[in-house]
């Protein structure tokens, strides 16, 4: 009787990944894209279209700049990858490869699998609408050169790729960028007679320089923010569009439902505390301002769960959300700089693997006063940072 | 307080149960040759016949030596033609099998008796002589289980089932609940136990409704039903007993005052006590999207499982590329050849399509550690063994891992943590 052969493998032998079309990370990377196209569109909407529409100033390229600007984001960085791959990481499947065709074919996909697109995607949605072109490349060619495949590629970069390339070029580059006309749409442009943003003028709140009823005035009611009819970045300022990418992306699996929660509640509860000293005790306004402006929403449901750059353990991205929070307020009270979102996230990633094999310890632990001590050694962190920040905030006064 | 185990319930958990568990089992008693494993729990046995020699049902054959020795029957009477034939075990190696020609004729050995002076002792003693075994795969002596120090509080006997595929259990608590029923009193006898628990997993229907009849008609008073959620490991011992005793434990299960059996262990206990009859037959799943027909059949032990997946009807597709399965598709080990033979602690044999799936980098979700029941990180865990930082790798425990192979199933990268966490724990064993 002949003996039929199988072949081996090791346990578990009935996995999730096993239909890799269904579930797996080429699933989740594409679902992360998914979420995104709402607000892309929005963003066309509100800083192409309507303004199109309106006003019959702006030509038609100015219509579909948005969609160009989100098209060569993910273009740039999907190229700069693939010349990344032709240039400095050839493996030895690579090299096995005789005609040029299928050399080609290999590049092209290692960059896609290596999901190249999605940091040239955030950084256009994020920069300012009128941004140069040639400014926004610069940025998509860092963020994925410098921010990802210096680092070794997808899944072991320590810094968010988008927020690398974005801070990077609108430190380098911000003058050029407000000379070009910098955040507002050309309808904003006329109606807001300071060019500023809510972000902006808010720091004039923070100092006493405008109360919040004047900015309230300007920018429009709250509702106005909800739709997110006010100005700012290219794609990321509809509070609906990104709550409703964030139902997307909880209910599809793609990220943790807690650690946006828990950083935007901190914002707030701490928006509000702060708010009080100000002299806002008893309205609620001045924390949701804090909350609906300057990306702090989009950040929340894209950058704080970003799954490479933050904590793999589920205690550990509690507690990573909760101080990003308390980072991002003492930017925004203490300093003039507008990237408190940008800046705390690209700081906490840099405690991502401090967090993580600490709180992966910390939830093994079995005697409770290590246990205990632990929580502790983190809340005194957090407590500090809060002290600190409200007394220079009553200090400065 | 401590803290309880975690179980994950996963909506789209595929238990695939459907495809066997609604056929009674049936018989495949009569095979031509027996090879009886000379192998248990890892250790050698002795063997006490020789070649040549004629046997009868329940003689034994040879004897597991050491700390928890057990006697082995021949499961059929006959001539033993080999002491050394070599067949594929569960354990996917090839080890020694004593080889016995079925003369059909199944002479009972005289040692074939009921016990008559039911006592706690006696009871412990009858299942060691009978070589009665942990039938839901870890094939630990169950007599060791029953010399407790003092009276315990609980039995559990756990019906979880929790693997997929696997329902050889669901089965038997359908067609043989009475020896199901005795098996707990004796083994509340053996244990000094008031209170039996039958924990089972809550979308069992059938099951449970047939548990409850039994339970009603018969005015049972101290033998209850304990309701799992529909979750995967429901069937771990420590899930379990934490669950019902609202105890913890570090070692075995009786520092929380409870002794747990599976169900075909409580039933072959019966039927040894009652009938005296030893280990020698037991019910084996055979199922998978390999096999024509999935069935829970009952073999003799040292049946060779080629010959009952032939008379099963064989494979839906004879050139596709299988993985044969000894065990659940969890846990379970792959076996390189199709001549396995059965031994006391497999359970299931399941026949299942290789799925090829290139494994990515770590895209860093935390899944695998968000779903591990005994709340480890296994990335961190894996990614520390690499770095072979050893102080480092022992503050992650890695010694707590069950294998369940839950990280494993969740990682969208297909990363091959439970093998990790395995090897981990090895590492820092052997320290
Ligand atoms: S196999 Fe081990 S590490 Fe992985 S989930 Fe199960 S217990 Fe946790
Ligand atoms: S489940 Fe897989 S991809 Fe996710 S963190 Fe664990 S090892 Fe990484």
């Amino acid at each position: 009787m002949a003996d039929k052969r199988f072949a081996l493998s090791k346990a578990p032998h009935l996995r999730k990944s096993d239909f890799p079309k269904v579930y797996g990370t080429s699933v989740i990377m594409r679902d992360l894209c998914i979420a995104l196209v709402p607000l892309i569109l929005f963003g066309w909407l509100k800083n192409g279209l309507y303004p199109f529409i309106q006003i019959d100033a702006t030509s038609f390229y100015d219509c579909i700049r948005p969609l160009m600007m989100v098209i060569i984001g993910a273009l740039s960085s999907f190229l700069s990858e693939f010349v990344f791959f032709l240039v400095a990481k050839k493996d030895k499947e690579f090299e096995g490869l005789t005609n040029y065709k299928e050399k080609f074919k290999y590049l092209l996909r290692k960059a896609f699998k290596s999901y190249s697109i999605i940091p040239g995607l955030m950084i256009a949605m994020i920069l300012p609408l009128y941004t140069p072109i040639w400014v926004l490349i610069i940025g998509c060619v860092f963020g994925s050169i410098v921010g990802k495949m210096l680092f070794g590629g997808f899944g072991y970069n320590i810094f968010n790729p988008a927020l690398i390339g974005y801070v990077f070029v609108i430190t380098a580059f911000y003058g050029v960028i407000t000379k070009n006309g910098g955040y507002l749409n050309p309808s904003e442009a006329i109606s807001v007679t300071t060019g500023a943003t809510p972000l902006n003028d808010f720091k004039l709140v923070i100092s006493g320089a405008k109360t919040l009823n004047e900015i309230f005035n300007v920018h429009g009611s709250l509702l106005n923010f909800l739709i997110g009819n006010t100005g700012g970045s290219l794609a990321e300022t509809s509070a609906i569009l990104c709550f409703i990418s964030y139902l997307f992306l909880v209910l599809n699996g793609v990220i943790d439902w807690k650690s946006p929660l828990v950083y935007i509640g901190t914002i707030f509860v701490f928006s509000y505390i702060l708010g009080a000293f100000l002299g806002y005790a008893g309205t609620l306004n001045f924390a949701l301002f804090n909350v609906l402006s300057g990306g702090v929403l989009f950040g929340a449901v894209f950058m704080v769960t970003e799954p490479v750059t933050s904590p793999r353990d589920p205690l550990a991205k509690i507690f990573y959300a909760m101080f990003m929070a308390l980072i991002t307020i003492m930017l925004r009270f203490l300093t003039d700089f507008n990237e408190g979102v940008a800046t705390s996230i690209l700081f906490m990633n840099m405690f991502t693997p401090v967090l993580d094999i600490k709180c992966a310890q910390l939830r093994v632990q079995d005697i409770m006063k290590k246990k205990v001590l632990g929580y502790a050694a983190f809340s005194l962190i957090a407590v500090a940072i809060v002290l600190f920040t409200v007394l220079s905030l009553v200090g400065g006064k | 307080m401590f803290r309880k185990t975690k179980g994950v319930h996963i909506s789209e958990f595929p238990e695939h149960k459907h495809i066997s568990d609604s056929k009674p089992i049936i018989n495949y008693l009569d095979p031509e040759f027996v090879y009886i494993p000379l192998v248990e729990q890892g250790a050698l046995c002795e063997v006490k016949v020789n070649e040549g020699a004629m046997v009868t049902v329940g003689q034994v054959v040879a004897m597991k030596t050491g700390r928890f020795g057990l006697p082995i029957h021949s499961s059929v009477s006959g001539k033993v033609v080999s002491c050394n034939k070599k067949m594929w075990h569960s354990s996917g190696k090839l080890v020694d099998c004593i080889q016995i020609k079925n003369d059909f004729l199944y002479t009972m050995s005289e040692s074939i008796k009921p016990l008559e002076d039911i006592t706690p002792e006696n009871i412990a003693l009858k299942a060691k002589d009978c070589g009665i075994v942990g039938l839901g795969g870890s094939g630990f002596p169950t007599y060791v289980k029953y010399q407790v120090k003092t009276a315990m509080d609980y039995v559990i006997i756990n019906a979880a089932e929790c693997e997929p595929f696997i329902t050889c259990d669901y089965r038997l608590i359908l067609e043989e609940t009475a020896s199901l029923f005795s098996g707990i009193k004796y083994i509340m006898t053996a244990v000094g136990a008031k209170k039996g628990v039958i924990a089972i997993k809550e979308n069992k229907y059938e099951a449970i409704k047939k548990i409850s009849e039994y339970i009603v008609t018969n005015k049972i008073m101290d033998v209850d039903l304990f309701f799992l959620k529909d979750e995967y490991p429901a069937g771990w011992e420590k899930y379990i007993v934490q669950r019902v005793t609202k105890k913890n434990y570090n070692g075995l299960p009786s520092e929380a005052g409870a002794v747990v059996n599976n169900v075909a262990t409580a039933i072959a206990l019966a039927h040894a006590i009652e009938e005296g009859m030893p280990l020698v037959t037991k019910v084996v799943t055979f199922t998978g999207y390999g096999l024509k027909n999935p069935q829970n059949v009952r073999l003799r032990i040292g049946t060779n499982v080629s010959e009952v997946i032939k008379s099963l009807g064989g494979y839906t597709d004879d050139k596709c590329d299988y993985l044969m399965i000894a065990g659940g598709p969890m846990t379970g080990q792959t076996v390189a050849f199709e001549s396995l033979v059965v031994n006391r602690s497999l359970g299931s044999v399941l026949i299942n399509e290789r799925f090829k799936v290139e494994e990515l980098p770590c895209l860093g979700c935390g899944k695998c550690a968000s779903v591990c029941p005994a709340h480890l990180t296994p990335t961190q865990i894996k990614r520390v063994l690499e770095a072979k930082d050893t102080k480092l790798l022992e503050t992650l425990k890695p010694t707590r891992c069950v294998q369940c192979g839950l990280c494993s199933y969740i990682c969208p990268s297909r990363i091959s943590l439970t093998e990790a966490v395995g090897k981990a724990k090895a590492f820092v064993m052997k320290k």
